[in-house]
């Protein structure tokens, strides 16, 4: 058996995207939440946009990541699908791969 | 003859200023804390998710084609938010000065008011003599120098305030959407990785602070966001400086494990957070308290911070006050059980003694409290038996005390204090490794170690070897006194005479106890009122205890007072009996140490 996938890592690094998305996801909130009250009035509107536009900038990096993990799930388990091989383990592999963040 | 009395002109009025640079500075921090989780992230996009676990074929070159520009993506933002949360923080920086400023102008504007009034009622009617008139014309004129100095000021104040504004919105708008950032910070190198590659390879502080001080502020605030935990943790690295990467390492960890569920958190990510809140304990409670003289907040300092270190025990130490500025530095090194948990409990204490300092005469200090060593704890609280682990700690001791020497070029008064175990770690350090300290004081000792026979031993001068032990300590009658072990003694009583023979030969204990004669220490006064009649462990975590005989003494001493140190008498060891110790029939006193 030819096995084309590293199935201790793929979950490990599908894990890391999903863990990433919840720092930057935390991340965003937080940016969000930056106090813009101690400017002064020719500032506070410029800051006000740059905390708008970076919490969703933040939040788009970390869905992206998100969608990374998930891309990586779904080819290992094609990859574990197409070989005949290997096509019996994939409900068990799926459920290794599932995810857990 | 005709004479010209021209009055001052009316200062221009003071615009408003509505800003407040705390606030400012406390948002450029948030946003540099989340540039550190970007950063974080990149290195994440950069290494480990390189490894995909697929390994060969179209998807696995689909999947590396596909985080490639999520790599470049998480660089270029984390570099963005950095130079714009930097900016941030300089606006800030300089809103405060302009307030104080603002502040300045304002009261100069009123005293002018109220002096042009009273030349105006002067002139009004005009005086009649050439020498009340002389008198009137040159206050005039001073005035409409101070006037026109004011005018200057006050144009300055409004240029510098514009330049500021337009400073923080140009770095901005440089950033202000994902097309920006790509154009203006995609492949652009991160000045933290070339200050990273000079940083010298060895531990000499020395080195440290010249590599420090040769890098630019750019380089130097990119290490600090790039890299928290070095800098944070190397000494000879300044201490605001090192605190302000700890400090963003420690809330990046609050915020990224904290947004983990907890039922999801591995055990390692759990450790990490518990210490992280045990630390975010720490700096609340000095951030909550005041100094009793001043009346003003204290500020931590987070001089290391460590979460993972010594197996999820972790280390930390933190300073209430300065300790790059302060006149008088202490550093306390507390003993059994300590680790990262019990961080309020020590903070507390660097408080106590802090404010005992401070009401006592003491007008700069910084009190620093160290959990930077593996304190016998937990699964290895047998430790205590043995002085490996004070060694160890004596070690990275006397790191910490050349890193503070290091740091700072002036000439400063510095104490290591050690409780319990913590007063042989000291020790040690002193013996072991020669640090340049002032004074040692050793409270409720265990004993001194090996390598002390006596307090010259130590290195400072044995009238600079300061010993705090309550009569009815338990722990501080461990030490050995005359020519045996109090621990050999044990292993006699639970082996037999053999066994407690071998023990004294083989050195048994922690060495010698300090508060004896023989050892040729200073001995203070560290009675409690409320002392146990017999030997016992509660007496022995009272010497940071506020209105005690011990901090009083510790105030002084850090204070450099030593005439104000209350002497009490040694333990003395007749040999044929138990040791005498004079403490015990003294009347403790309660002497007050912060002036409630």
């Amino acid at each position: 058996m030819n096995l084309r996938i590293d199935s201790a890592k793929v979950p490990e690094t599908a894990g890391g995207w999903d863990t990433e998305h919840l720092h930057l996801e935390s991340a965003s909130k937080d940016i969000e939440g930056t106090k813009t009250g101690g400017f002064t009035p020719n500032v506070k509107g410029v800051v006000a946009d740059f905390v708008e536009s970076w919490a969703s900038l933040v939040r788009k990096a970390g869905q992206d990541g998100e969608r990374t993990a998930d891309d990586l799930r779904e080819a290992a388990l094609n990859i574990i699908r197409s070989d005949s091989e290997t096509a019996g383990l994939a409900d068990l592999y799926a459920k290794i791969l599932a995810e857990q963040r | 003859m005709t004479m010209t009395i021209l009055l001052p002109p009316t200062p221009s009025p003071m615009p408003e200023f509505q800003a407040n640079g705390e606030d400012v500075i406390g948002a450029g921090s948030n946003l540099r804390t989340n540039s550190s989780i970007l950063d974080d992230h990149a290195t994440f996009a950069g290494g480990k998710a390189k490894e995909s676990g697929l390994l060969e074929g179209e998807a696995a070159r689909a999947y590396t084609e596909s985080i490639k520009p999520l790599r470049q993506r998480a660089d270029a933002m984390s570099l963005a938010l950095r130079d714009a949360s930097s900016h941030i923080i300089a606006h800030g920086e300089d809103l405060l000065d302009l307030e104080k400023r603002h502040t300045r102008l304002r009261t100069e504007r009123e005293q002018l008011v109220r002096e042009i009034d009273a030349l105006k009622a002067r002139g009004n009617p005009m005086p009649t003599s050439r020498a009340e008139l002389d008198d009137l014309a040159d206050d005039c004129e001073r005035c409409t120098s101070r006037v026109n100095a004011y005018e200057d000021d006050l144009r300055r104040w409004a240029s510098d305030l514009e330049s500021s504004e337009q400073d923080v919105i140009a770095a901005l708008r440089k950033a202000m959407d994902e097309r920006q950032v790509e154009k203006n910070y995609d492949g652009k190198a991160d000045p933290a990785d070339t200050a990273k590659e000079s940083m010298p390879s060895g531990k000499d502080p020395q080195a440290i602070k010249e590599w420090w001080d040769s890098l630019t502020e750019e380089q130097r605030e990119a290490m600090t966001v790039a890299y928290p935990e070095i800098v944070g943790n190397t000494d000879g690295i300044p201490a605001a400086d090192r605190s302000a990467a700890n400090t963003i390492a420690l809330d990046r960890d609050l915020a990224e494990i904290g947004a983990i569920p907890k039922d999801q958190r591995t055990e390692d990510e759990q450790t990490r957070y518990d210490n992280a809140k045990a630390a975010d304990d720490a700096r609340r409670e000095i951030e909550k308290s005041k100094d009793p003289v001043a009346g003003e907040a204290y500020v931590p300092q987070i001089y290391v911070y460590d979460p993972m270190a010594f197996g999820g025990d972790g280390a930390v130490a933190m300073a209430v006050g300065d300790l790059d500025t302060a006149d008088n530095v202490s550093v306390n090194v507390p003993g059994l059980t300590t680790e990262m948990s019990s961080a309020h409990g020590n903070a507390q204490s660097a408080i106590n003694l802090q404010q005992a300092a401070s009401f006592e005469g003491g007008t700069s200090t910084a009190t620093m409290f160290w959990i930077g060593y593996d304190a016998p704890s937990g699964s290895d609280s047998g430790g205590v038996a043995g002085e490996g682990m004070a060694k160890a700690g004596g070690e990275r001791l006397a790191d910490t005390l050349d890193g503070l020497n290091a740091m700072r070029s002036d000439d400063f008064h510095l104490t290591a204090i050690g409780h319990s175990y913590g007063s042989t770690t000291v020790a040690h350090a002193m013996t072991d490794h020669h640090p340049d300290a002032d004074d040692v004081v050793l409270l409720g000792s265990p004993g001194a170690g090996e390598n002390a026979d006596s307090a010259a031993d130590l290195g400072v001068g044995k009238d600079h070897v300061f010993v705090g032990t309550n009569s009815q300590d338990l722990v501080g009658r461990l030490g050995q006194t005359g020519w045996v072990s109090p621990s050999a003694v044990g292993a006699g009583v639970l082996t037999g005479p053999i066994g407690g023979i071998i023990a004294q030969f083989g050195g048994a204990g922690l060495g010698d106890n300090p508060a004896e004669d023989d050892f040729g220490a200073v001995r203070f006064q560290a009675e409690s009122t409320t002392r146990g009649s017999l030997p016992n462990i509660d007496d022995h975590v009272k010497y940071y205890d506020h209105d005690s005989e011990s901090l009083s003494n510790m105030a002084h001493i850090v204070n450099g007072q030593y005439d104000q140190v209350s002497r009490a008498g040694h333990v003395y060891d007749p040999w044929y009996r138990t040791p005498d110790d004079p403490e015990t029939d003294r009347s403790p006193t309660t002497p007050n140490t912060d002036g409630r």
